[in-house]
């Protein structure tokens, strides 16, 4: 008798604990989403999309430049992060899935998903800006497709695992080859996964902001070069929240609010799809 | 007349070092039905998968001996696509692709390159007539599959193996994961198919066996037992073994 009070105090202290935890995260989180879109909902306006930045001091200015140096950056990124994240992914599930050498890679790819970007940054600083000489939109490019990859990479093997097998031998009893196997029957069951892969992974990317100040660094001026120096959202966020104008402020809340929307919108828009797939049988 | 189609030939088959089956002689006669019946674990499926080489999938996996077919040995036969084409398998659980029933049907001719889009629409038809599945499906032949139930499901796989006109259809405990009524159905279905092709099936189910089959073998931890016309094997094996098999009074 005494032994089942003890171990129902136990199991409310526990529940209390956690219930605790998980509302301390809440709250920041909250606070912070909330305090983002309040400051920076008010700070919304055409200009901050169709002017680029007014010298400093001067209001007016837009962040023109940025929007744009941060949209090629990242689709830069994503054309060569998600083709060998995908395709990676598809060697470790189908052609290498009994290679050790793929475990591997899945595990190397696992530990760099966790790995603070911004070793990512110094090591595009040093293998790409330094021999050429100068800051540029590639370099960034660079350094997001490396942390992209290992998320697609890990997202694309687990999904194509959860096809099951049974699916592929029947394609190959109607004489398929591997190839058209993946493409016709592995691909298209894993598609809502693949697709919800990418958009996690690009908008893990879209937040980054350490990998870009050593690689892309910063613009004042709008450029759809990349091959020179590109200004993008976070690093000006970063630039200008640390700065003394109060305008540079103003803008900085803007374009995290216009991130942190978007970022919400891809992950929501994610879940949905992997819920949806998940859901229907 | 019964004509041979198959013809196993001392076959012994190894997963790595494990010799799984030892031995086996059997012809597989053309427009009959053979079932293939023993306790799990014997090797009934792995004796399956040999005729269309499936093991072929995996390392490690070794034959021995000849599946004769047509003059050549399976065994050794290099153009597998070729090969699956004209045997055809049908799984335990419905295996329908992530597309439309007509796409799941046409899937294997446009594999043989088939182009010619009259010719597709009129064999997906011909296909599902035979899979008697036609009537239920042919008002929404472009939804897609996984909307199907699971007996209609299994016969528009049914319908896809069908499509590409196979010589013998492989089927490993088509039913197993049906209820009643669609059992019964595919049991019905399975009589008619023999007019078109030739059945091998795996059934856990000694009922079925007597219901579908003209031939039986039996199989017993690799080895084939007793190989007789279906009536004879149920209602007098000749080998102790089958009778206490079929008998229920095993082990
Ligand atoms: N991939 C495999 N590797 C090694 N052994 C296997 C494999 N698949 C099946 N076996 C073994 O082969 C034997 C026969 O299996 P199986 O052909 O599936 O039997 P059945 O279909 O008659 O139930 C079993 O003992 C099983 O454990
Ligand atoms: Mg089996």
């Amino acid at each position: 008798m005494d032994r089942v009070r003890k171990r129902k105090l136990i199991n409310k202290i526990a529940l209390g604990l956690s219930v605790f935890a998980a509302f301390l995260g809440l709250f920041w989180l909250v606070f912070i989403i909330v305090s983002v879109l309040s400051k920076g909902f008010s700070a919304i306006n055409w200009s901050l999309f169709f002017k680029d930045p007014a010298p400093p001091g001067f209001s007016g200015g837009g962040l023109r430049s940025a929007f744009v140096g941060q949209g090629i950056i990242t689709i830069v990124a994503s054309l060569i992060g998600i083709p060998i994240g995908i395709m990676g992914g598809t060697f470790l599930a189908e052609y290498g899935r009994n290679f050790k050498f793929s475990r591997l890679v899945s595990d190397i790819a696992d530990i760099m998903v966790s790995l603070p970007s911004i070793v990512v940054g110094t090591f595009v600083y040093s293998i790409m800006v330094r021999p050429m000489g100068h800051f540029s939109g590639y370099a960034g490019a660079f350094a997001l497709a490396i942390i992209m990859i290992p998320t697609i990479l890990r997202t694309t093997e687990e999904m194509l695992n959860l096809v099951p097998w049974e699916l592929r031998e029947a394609a190959f009893a109607l004489g398929a080859p591997y190839y058209k196997v993946i493409k016709d029957v592995v691909y298209r069951s894993a598609a809502a996964g693949l697709f919800t892969g990418v958009l996690l992974g690009v908008a893990r990317v879209a937040t980054e902001t350490a990998p870009l100040l050593f690689t892309s660094f910063n613009n004042p001026f709008f450029t759809v070069n990349p091959n020179q120096s590109m200004p993008s959202l976070t690093v000006t966020i970063y630039q200008y929240a640390m700065g003394p104008y109060e305008e540079w402020h103003r803008l900085a809340w803007a374009a995290s609010f216009v991130i942190v929307v978007t970022v919400l919108l891809l992950s929501i828009a994610g879940r949905f799809i992997i819920n949806r797939r998940f859901s229907k049988r | 007349m019964n004509q041979v189609l198959l013809s196993v030939k001392d076959l012994n088959f190894f997963y790595g070092e494990t010799q799984i089956l030892h031995n086996i002689d059997l012809d597989i006669y053309k427009n009959r039905t053979t079932a293939l019946i023993g306790p799990s674990g014997c090797g009934k499926t792995t004796f399956l998968r040999c005729f269309n080489r499936m093991h072929d999938l995996y390392r490690n996996n070794r034959y021995e001996g000849e599946i004769l077919y047509k003059g050549e040995n399976i065994l050794k036969v290099k153009d597998l696509i070729e090969l699956r084409s004209k045997i055809g398998m049908v799984f335990q659980r419905p295996t329908p692709f992530p597309m439309s029933i007509f796409d799941n049907v046409a899937y294997g001719l446009k594999l043989k390159g088939v182009k010619d889009k009259k010719k597709i629409r009129e064999r997906v038809e011909k296909a599902l007539v035979g899979a008697a599945l036609w009537d239920e499906v042919k008002d929404k032949l472009y939804s897609p599959a996984l909307d199907l139930s699971g007996g209609q499901q299994q016969r528009m796989v049914i319908a896809r193996a069908l499509a590409v006109e196979p010589d013998i259809i492989l089927f490993d405990e088509p039913t197993s994961a049906l209820d009643p009524i669609a059992t019964s159905k595919i049991e019905e279905l399975l009589s008619n198919l023999k007019k078109i092709t030739t059945i091998l099936i795996v059934t856990h189910n000694m009922q079925q066996a007597a219901r579908v089959s003209d031939f039986t073998a039996f199989i017993y931890k690799g080895h084939l037992i007793e190989f007789e016309e279906t009536e004879k094997l149920f209602t007098n094996p000749k080998e102790e073994l089958t009778e206490r098999y079929i008998t229920g009074r095993f082990g």
